[in-house]
């Protein structure tokens, strides 16, 4: 089975496991009966394989049904990884103060609530602070100490310096106060969600959840897809239903996307898979051998990328950048001195890296390490994820050209996860994903603070990377509202990855959108890459439905 | 009577200890359904928010005994706790959303396969040592070979190739839920292959099981003695010889009907179909451990009360069961 972790995108944390939403059919559309009759506009969506759907609308919720995040209820400040500036929405400015410890936000006016009451300031800080009366409601983890609405503006009060969360404060979705002050918000489902989002729920059942468009939306004008379907689809079904061109957008992988899809309508089945996490090869550089750097440069030197993405991934993904930018989301942050910079297969180069750095080839060829360990490592990783299986052996054949043994050991997901936490895998693959930008990338595979010291658990940063100039960088990031000096920080860390390769990036990971232009266009694409793709992406999937319009027939 | 009390006294412990390895089985287990989350997220997930999403899945480290106690406490409430996967809707109202799938179609499938498996097996007992005795083995071919492979076999040809039937799902979702006909019409169009499948799979044993009772039975000297008196054929073969060779499937059949909630794992994992089995292959794969309670749970209940009725009917049926007592 293709691995699920493809269907799961980086979606704010919110959406995943979620399960599709259904509109009603009487919401704001008509059909006239009569001659020249306008026949509403349906936009049907696989965002991720379910079965079937449960009643949960709650936003809160890490298995909240999709669209319920962008359709329904909607950001502050929309930050998307392809925009290199948040785009005021509910709120219309973001302001610091307090050295980065106080956000102030100004609301916008004349913006209503789907049952008809209006939106404002004190719905806004009563959601910010129900994450603080309910913790378990905070799954983005927001440092949020209270805050306090005052006329047509929130102050929220930090418990740190808050730059480096700026992106995720401004995509925090608000809740209206008159329905949820009486609820408990970690336990109630939602069932008939109220947002200010161009879209409410209509009809839901659990094979289908549709979305009508809001008669009340503040920006109707942009708005003019009439409904959104999301019939269930399982792994099972979801590539014929796709060549059958009943999805106008999906996210999910297809083996051979051309002959599959794209062939069965070639004008109108188009796909575009831009980047969205990386792949890195990840070795506890705490522990000998792989503290070596240059035992690191070499393997990165004798690893043939291209075929890795040409065979164990078809082709769909881009190899990884040096600096482990996820492009081309992240291009605008790039230091000028990488602009060009690609990684190279170099098999004598990493041999002769080696010869010098002591590593002697031992008479079953074989090398041993200066202190007499030979060369030989398990490549831990899930058995179910096909396409990392295919990955590990690549790499073992490739390896062995520079004297490295590389074992591919398949386990079940849950030792993999238990192992990397444990740091006593040798050498595996992880996912840190794009986040909110390349701050939120670094951090997860090397800030210290997610690392841990050997024999207890690390968070997320598995290779175990702690070195004090890149704290110093992720400081410098995060105690700053200044964007040039966050830029100069970020660049800091990309020459870190460059030079000393905490983990080793393989390849990005690709952001599964898959679309037709048969019925709506205005989608966005390499040319114009306003958004990533995938119809599980918040807040993206709000900016490309304000950008969609059906084709007229 | 006694022989009655003592049954549920035994099928009372059973479903206490059913009760509490439902408890210790999840728990023993490893694995951690917080970590699969996160891994599933991309990495995508400030790691701070761990803590909120342990403290909003209930995960805690308070004694074993403390916890067993609150799931009995809760379990009298009939509260069987909140999905991971669904979270957070509760495990029950996602076992209510499938019970109906799968009591539907593995409901109507078993008693169809018990009905038509029983008279095929009455009817070729008694056309024993004819042509129709090469009925059996073919029968028997199809329980034999592997569900699944059958089951894709028949996707290939009515679903792929011909396209007579949809390939998964319980119902189009074009139509709109409810009672009208296109609703229900798609549901019954959704079945056809899926129900075809299990009664292929399954009624060869209740043939099997039928023919061999009666030609025990129709030896039985009152079966000689109705046939010398001239009795119309039917009435031997339905009043005097099956009536008396059905009993143990009768009891079978009962113990069919309580595994019916456990669904079909395979037939509706190959169908997609949203039923109870589905949902716990689904929690398995997720390691939703509440979901994964509660259904082996309800699995396990029907099952003894499924047991405890057979052997009430038995006392029914059977005069030596109540003399014994």
């Amino acid at each position: 089975m293709r691995p699920v972790k493809r269907f799961f995108g980086i979606a704010a944390a919110v959406t995943i496991s979620a399960m599709a939403l259904a509109g009603c059919s009487d919401g704001g559309t008509t059909v006239n009966g009569g001659s020249g009759g306008t026949v509403p506009s349906v936009l049907s969506i696989m965002a991720n394989t379910v079965p079937s759907y449960q009643r949960n609308f709650n936003p809160f919720s890490p298995s909240v049904n999709l669209g319920t995040v962008g359709f329904v209820y909607e950001p502050l400040i929309l930050n998307s990884p392809a925009q290199a500036q948040g785009i005021p929405w509910l709120a219309t400015a973001l302001a610091w103060s307090n050295g980065g410890r106080t956000a102030t936000f100004t609301i916008r006016d004349g913006v209503k609530w789907s049952d008809g009451k209006p939106f404002t300031a004190e719905d806004v800080a009563f959601s910010f602070n129900l994450l603080v009366t309910s913790p378990a409601t905070n799954i983005t983890a927001l440092p949020i100490s209270n805050a306090t609405a005052s006329g047509n503006t929130v102050t929220v009060n930090l418990s740190q310096v808050g730059y480096a969360y700026e992106q995720a404060l401004g995509n925090f979705t608000p809740v209206p106060k008159h329905l949820w002050a009486s609820q408990d918000a970690t336990k109630w489902t939602n069932p008939t969600p109220i947002g200010t989002g161009p879209y409410t729920l209509g009809a839901f059942s659990t094979q289908l959840v549709t979305y009508a468009k809001s008669k009340s939306y503040w920006q109707a004008d942009k708005i003019k897809v009439d409904k959104i379907e999301y019939p269930v689809a399982t792994p099972e079904t979801f590539v014929s239903n796709l060549g059958a061109g009943k999805y106008d957008w999906a996210g999910g992988f297809v083996p051979n996307i051309d002959k599959l899809f794209v062939n069965k309508d070639p004008k109108h089945n188009k796909y575009w898979f831009p980047g969205d996490s990386l792949t890195n090869l990840v070795m506890n550089v705490q522990k000998a051998p792989f503290n070596d750097v240059n035992l690191r440069k070499a393997i990165s030197l004798a690893v043939d990328r291209n075929e890795l993405a040409k065979v164990a991934e078809l082709g769909y993904v881009p190899i990884a950048n040096p600096t482990g930018l996820v492009l081309p989301a992240m291009q605008s942050y790039m230091d000028p001195q990488y602009a060009n910079a690609k990684f190279t297969y170099n098999v004598s180069e990493a041999n002769s890296i080696l010869d010098s750095a002591g590593y002697t080839k031992g008479p079953d060829g074989i090398r041993v390490s200066p202190d007499g360990k030979k060369l030989s490592f398990d490549i831990t990783i899930p058995s179910g994820y096909t396409d990392w299986v295919t990955m590990a052996k690549l790499l073992q054949t490739q390896l062995q050209k520079v004297g490295i043994q590389a074992n591919p050991q398949g386990v079940s997901s849950t030792s993999w996860s238990n192992e990397l936490h444990a740091g006593t895998f040798q050498m595996s693959f992880y996912y840190p994903g794009i986040g909110t930008g390349p701050y939120d990338l670094y951090r997860s595979f090397m800030s210290k603070e997610l690392s841990a010291p050997a024999g207890q658990s690390a968070t997320l940063n598995y290779g175990r990377w702690e070195d004090p100039q890149t704290e110093k960088y992720l400081a410098a990031y995060g105690n700053t509202g200044d964007k040039a000096a966050q830029k100069a920080a970020i660049q800091g860390l990309e020459g870190i990855v460059v030079n000393q390769l905490p983990s080793i990036p393989l390849l990005q990971g690709a952001n599964w959108d898959e679309y037709r232009t048969a019925n709506f266009t205005g989608w966005p694409d390499a040319q114009n890459p306003y958004a990533l793709g995938a119809p599980y992406q918040f807040p993206d999937n709000l900016l490309v439905i304000t950008h969609l319009t059906p084709v007229k027939k | 009577m006694k022989y009655f009390l003592r049954k549920l006294g035994l099928y009372a412990f059973i479903a206490w200890a059913a009760i509490t390895l439902n408890f210790l089985i999840p728990r023993l287990m490893p694995g951690d359904p917080v970590g699969l989350l996160v891994n599933k997220l991309h990495g995508n997930i400030d790691p701070n928010a761990i803590a909120a999403l342990k403290k909003a899945f209930g995960i805690t480290n308070a004694p074993m005994i403390n916890q067993y106690w609150d799931y009995l406490v809760n379990l009298s409430h009939g509260d069987l706790g909140v999905s991971l996967t669904y979270y957070p809707v509760p495990v029950s109202d996602v076992i209510t959303s499938a019970l109906p799938w799968t009591l539907g179609l593995v409901g109507i499938t078993t008693i169809i396969s018990f009905f038509v498996g029983t008279a095929l097996g009455i009817w070729l007992s008694w056309r024993r040592g004819t042509w129709t005795d090469s009925i059996v083995p073919a029968m028997t071919f199809f329980s034999a070979v592997p569900y699944f492979w059958l089951a894709l076999v028949l996707v290939l040809i009515f679903g792929v190739t011909l396209g007579w039937v949809p390939l998964s799902g319980a119902y189009d979702t074009g139509t709109t839920p409810g009672v009208n006909a296109p609703f229900i019409g798609s549901i019954l169009q959704h079945a056809v292959l899926p129900a075809v499948t299990i009664v292929l799979a399954s009624f060869a044993g209740w043939i099997l099981g039928m023919r061999n009772m009666m030609m025990t039975t129709l030896g039985e000297d009152y079966v000689s003695m109705a046939e010398a008196k001239g009795l119309r054929t039917r009435t031997v073969m339905v009043r005097y010889a099956a009536r008396n060779a059905i009993l143990p499937s009768v009891t079978s059949f009962a113990l069919a009907l309580g595994s019916v909630v456990g669904g079909s794992i395979l037939t509706e994992v190959i169908f997609n179909y949203p039923g109870v089995g589905y949902t716990l292959f689904l929690a398995v794969q997720s390691q939703d451990f509440p979901l994964m309670q509660g259904l082996f749970l309800i699995i396990s209940l029907t099952v003894i009360v499924a047991n405890l009725l057979a052997d009430i009917i038995y006392i029914f049926l059977d005069p030596r069961t109540r003399s014994e007592g």
